[in-house]
């Protein structure tokens, strides 16, 4: 009995997707915890936050059939709690790119500190005030910069092929921007609206 | 004072005994002038002598409230004569300093001054001066302990502007002006722990020590020419993005500027690292980048040459961290702070990349560029080299710039192993931008797989790739084509289109291609991947295949035996073994037992796929039954069916299975 239901609801949402010219839009909040749980991959956890936020649940890939039908659930139902398309971060590409991301971050987290870089408001860093970093060390930092910027723009590109969606990647960028500065650590500096330098 | 001029009133207070003084509104001479002036002397013979303001010839200029107090005075018609004074005087834009002092002066003009312990750029100021009759005066200095602030005021320059820090200098100099106004004058600059910085970091030193000698000659009113010769140097210098260890360095060099007018002018420049730099160049150039320099000579050695001076412009980029030796001689000329002209030539030079992912040998070449114009022709050659662990041979490249592109339009061969990459009508623009855009049609001349795969330590397989891949472009670090290479292996072909390289030279190169399989001969396949013997042929397709550091991360990929070949079909028992490792399933069709009996069985079809995503590969045969899928059907007696189970299977873990089956079980067939 129950078997048939789900068949019919699976059928039905074939049907029903058929219909339906499909647009997806991007899903802002999925890509949101999916930034949220690169950056603390890359930054490590924040001991700040540790305990008064849960840690945004791991997605493994699901099957389409089920995302499909979650979606054409949530167009059937509207009051029901709409389940938004996942962004899947499991690509061995972005994998790569978290774990280069985070070895560097131990060279630059001193820097992030001192304030010599800064978080840019395009989902890049940037050189802040070299006169922070001693002479001999100021082409290895921006050797480190270059790299971290080409790994994320990158990573922001990965993201959105990896979810069969290039078009995204100016979205990405954006979500990452937003919440690399949001979830900066006290001291760190990043660049406001205004493209002006603040500290947290 | 011969050449005096004694105007206005000559008032002589009421006097006593005792004292003596008198007061002058203007005095005025050659050169100088001489206002509010007042005297005093008393009987013990010391005195004092106050300047509202006076007017001086160069390089003193304005003197503003100078008092005089002097132990002896001696002040007649003839002569003044000050000993164990001290003098107090103010110059504009400065607070006021303090001396102590002995001047003698006569009404023959010569003067004899000497200051002491003047306070001034943080520092000490010792001071000879001589007038003769003549008109001849000749001078002396010494300043110690001078603020870097000070200095730099001393030493106009872009460069300096702006620098705060600590640190001391000396200068010490003699000075000769001829009444002609002839101005000869030389002496010494020394900095010693400087650690300063402007605000934007852009320049910066630790720890600097330089000893400097200067020259000023030329003529007061007219041109003068300055001339700094850097003579010794250590501790360390930044200039944005250039960093100088300066006691690994030894850093020389001579710097001459053109002082007349308002506005100082570099017009000769010489700097010299040991072997790694040579620089030379003359010009008409002001601290802001306006007006022109030629560099005349610009000799560039790797390592060190590269290191220190070339690699800061190249960090995170494709020729950033290079090994190499060889040399680069350049010349160019610069406009108001762009260039114009640029001429570079290079000299038998080898380099390897990071992660050695290109090498050349025996680079040399003439490179010319104008702007607005059409430059000269232009060349660049190499003897050997290798990309990715592959050989290459020499080739050639005649070019010409165009304004902020380049265009070849001849045939450069490139040789490949034993074949050859054929490049044709090379263009590029945006070279100035930092993000250029090539465009070419390529050609590849047959290449034999067996030594390709031997260079790039794969399996050794024969037969040879060639291809056609016109249209092909480089833009924002990707490499695009169209058309096929075909790779003729197995007695079929495979085909690579919509061929896409991103970041070839980066940590992370990514490809893209479709691949198609056309009519491979299983049976010389199988024999040389070790997997079991099949005949027959394979078709298939790799659609969507992404590459990751060349490693397969994504694809739809179908493989199966050709329908329409009409040969035997047989599958041998270590293949049937192998397939059904790769599908998780099992055996049908016939009682397992008894099928070890058999080395070899008819087949009527084979077939796999393979999308993966992710490192898990979504799994599926020739046909479904029962929810699980065909892998081998089965032909004849015995008859045997293949059907695989496991839908998502590993890749790594797949990949580690194909590995396992290195050597061949038997020599291929002939």
């Amino acid at each position: 009995m129950k078997t048939r239901w789900i068949l019919g609801l699976v059928t039905l949402s074939w049907i029903a997707a058929a219909c339906v010219t499909i647009h997806i839009h991007f899903p802002a909040a999925a890509a949101e915890q999916a930034a949220d749980r690169i950056i603390d991959g890359v930054w490590g956890p924040d001991d700040r936050r540790r305990g008064d936020e849960a840690e945004p649940q791991a997605r493994g890939p699901a099957s389409p059939v089920i995302r499909l039908a979650g979606q054409t659930l949530s167009w059937l139902v509207p009051t029901a709690h709409a389940q938004q398309a996942d962004i899947d971060i499991s690509s061995p590409a972005i994998a790569r790119l978290e774990a280069a991301m985070s070895a560097r971050h131990q060279q630059l987290r001193p820097h992030y500190e001192s304030g010599a870089i800064g978080l840019a408001a395009n989902g890049l860093i940037e050189i802040r005030d070299q006169n922070l970093v001693p002479l001999a060390e100021r082409t290895g930092l921006r050797r480190l910069v270059s790299e971290e910027n080409a790994d994320r723009n990158n990573l922001y590109r990965e993201i959105a092929v990896a979810n069969g969606n290039p078009q995204w990647e100016p979205q990405i960028r954006e979500t990452f921007a937003r919440r690399w500065i949001e979830r900066a650590r006290a001291g760190w500096y990043y660049r406001d609206a205004g493209n002006d330098w603040q500290q947290k | 004072m011969a050449a005096g001029l004694l105007a206005g009133a000559l008032t002589a207070p009421p006097a006593t005994a005792q004292d003596l003084s008198l007061r002058i509104e203007t005095l005025g001479g050659e050169g100088f002038r001489l206002y509010d002036i007042a005297a005093s002397l008393d009987v013990s013979g010391a005195g004092e002598l106050a300047i509202g303001q006076a007017e001086l010839p160069e390089p003193f200029g304005r003197v503003d409230q100078l008092e005089l107090r002097c132990a002896t005075l001696r002040l007649s018609s003839r002569a003044l004569r000050c000993q164990a004074g001290r003098l107090q005087f103010s110059v504009p834009g400065l607070p006021p300093l303090a001396a102590q002092v002995s001047l003698t002066a006569d009404s023959a003009g010569r003067v004899a001054l000497r200051l002491e312990e003047l306070a001034v750029a943080g520092g000490r100021v010792t001071l000879d001066l001589q007038r003769s009759a003549a008109g001849e005066l000749a001078a002396a200095f010494h300043i110690e302990g001078a603020t870097p602030e000070a200095l730099a005021a001393l030493w106009p320059s872009a460069l300096t502007a702006g620098l705060t820090g600590a640190g001391t200098g000396s200068l010490s100099g003699q000075i000769r002006i001829t009444p002609e106004g002839q101005i000869l004058a030389n002496g010494d600059l020394t900095v010693a722990a400087l650690t300063v910085a402007t605000a934007d970091g852009a320049v910066a030193t630790e720890n600097l020590a330089v000893g400097l000698r200067w020259g000023l000659h030329g003529w007061r009113d007219r041109a003068l020419e300055l001339v700094l010769e850097v003579a010794e140097t250590s501790g360390l210098a930044y200039l944005d993005p250039v960093f100088l260890d300066l006691d690994e360095a030894a850093l020389a060099g001579e710097v001459r500027m053109l002082l007349d007018g308002a506005v100082p002018r570099l017009h000769a420049l010489r700097l010299r690292d040991g072997e790694a730099l040579r620089l030379e160049a003359v010009g008409s150039l002001t601290r802001d980048g306006r007006g022109w320099l030629a560099i005349n000579r610009l000799e560039l050695a790797l390592p060190g040459g590269y290191e220190r001076y070339l690699q800061p412009f190249l960090v995170g980029g494709p020729l950033d961290q290079l090994d190499g030796h060889g040399r680069l001689h350049g010349q160019g000329l610069v406009r108001d702070g762009r260039w114009t002209r640029l001429a570079l030539d290079i000299e038998d030079l080898s380099f390897t990349t990071r992660d050695r992912q290109l090498g050349l040998d025996g680079l040399a070449g003439a490179l010319h560029w104008q702007q607005d114009e059409d430059a000269r022709p232009s060349w660049l050659a190499w003897q050997r080299g290798a990309l990715f662990d592959i050989g290459i041979g020499p080739a050639r490249l005649d070019l010409r710039f165009i304004g902020d592109g380049l265009r070849a339009p001849g045939v450069t061969r490139i040789p490949i192993l034993d074949g050859a990459l054929v490049i044709t009508n090379l263009d590029a623009r945006g070279l100035a931008t930092g993000n250029p855009e090539f465009g070419f049609d390529a050609r590849l001349e047959p290449l034999s797989l067996e030594r390709l795969t031997e260079a790039l330590g794969w399996p050794a397989l024969g037969g040879e790739i060639a291809g056609q891949l016109p249209g092909a472009r480089y833009r924002n670090r990707v490499i695009e084509t169209e058309g096929t290479l075909d790779v003729e292996v197995f007695d079929g072909r495979i085909s690579i289109e919509a061929l896409r390289i991103e970041g070839l030279l980066s940590p992370l190169p990514r490809a893209a291609a479709d691949v198609r399989i056309h009519q491979l001969d299983l049976e010389q396949l199988t024999g040389t991947f070790a997997f079991g013997q099949i005949t027959g042929r394979l078709e298939g397709e790799i659609l969507g295949l992404r590459l990751l550091e060349w490693r397969p991360s994504a694809f739809d990929a179908w493989l199966a035996t050709s329908a329409g070949y009409r040969g035997p079909r047989r599958i041998s028992q270590r293949a049937i073994d192998n397939l059904t490792a790769i599908g998780g399933g099992g055996v049908g069709g016939f009682p397992g037992g008894l099928m070890r009996i058999f080395d070899e069985f008819g087949y009527e079809r084979i077939g796999l796929s393979c999308n993966l995503r992710n490192e898990v590969c979504l799994m599926d045969g020739i046909a479904t039954a029962n929810g699980a899928y065909y892998i081998v059907r089965g032909r004849g007696l015995p008859r045997i069916d293949v059907l695989g189970t496991a839908r998502r299977v590993s890749w790594p873990v797949l990949l580690a299975q194909l590995a396992a089956l290195e050597a061949p079980e038997a020599p291929a067939a002939p």
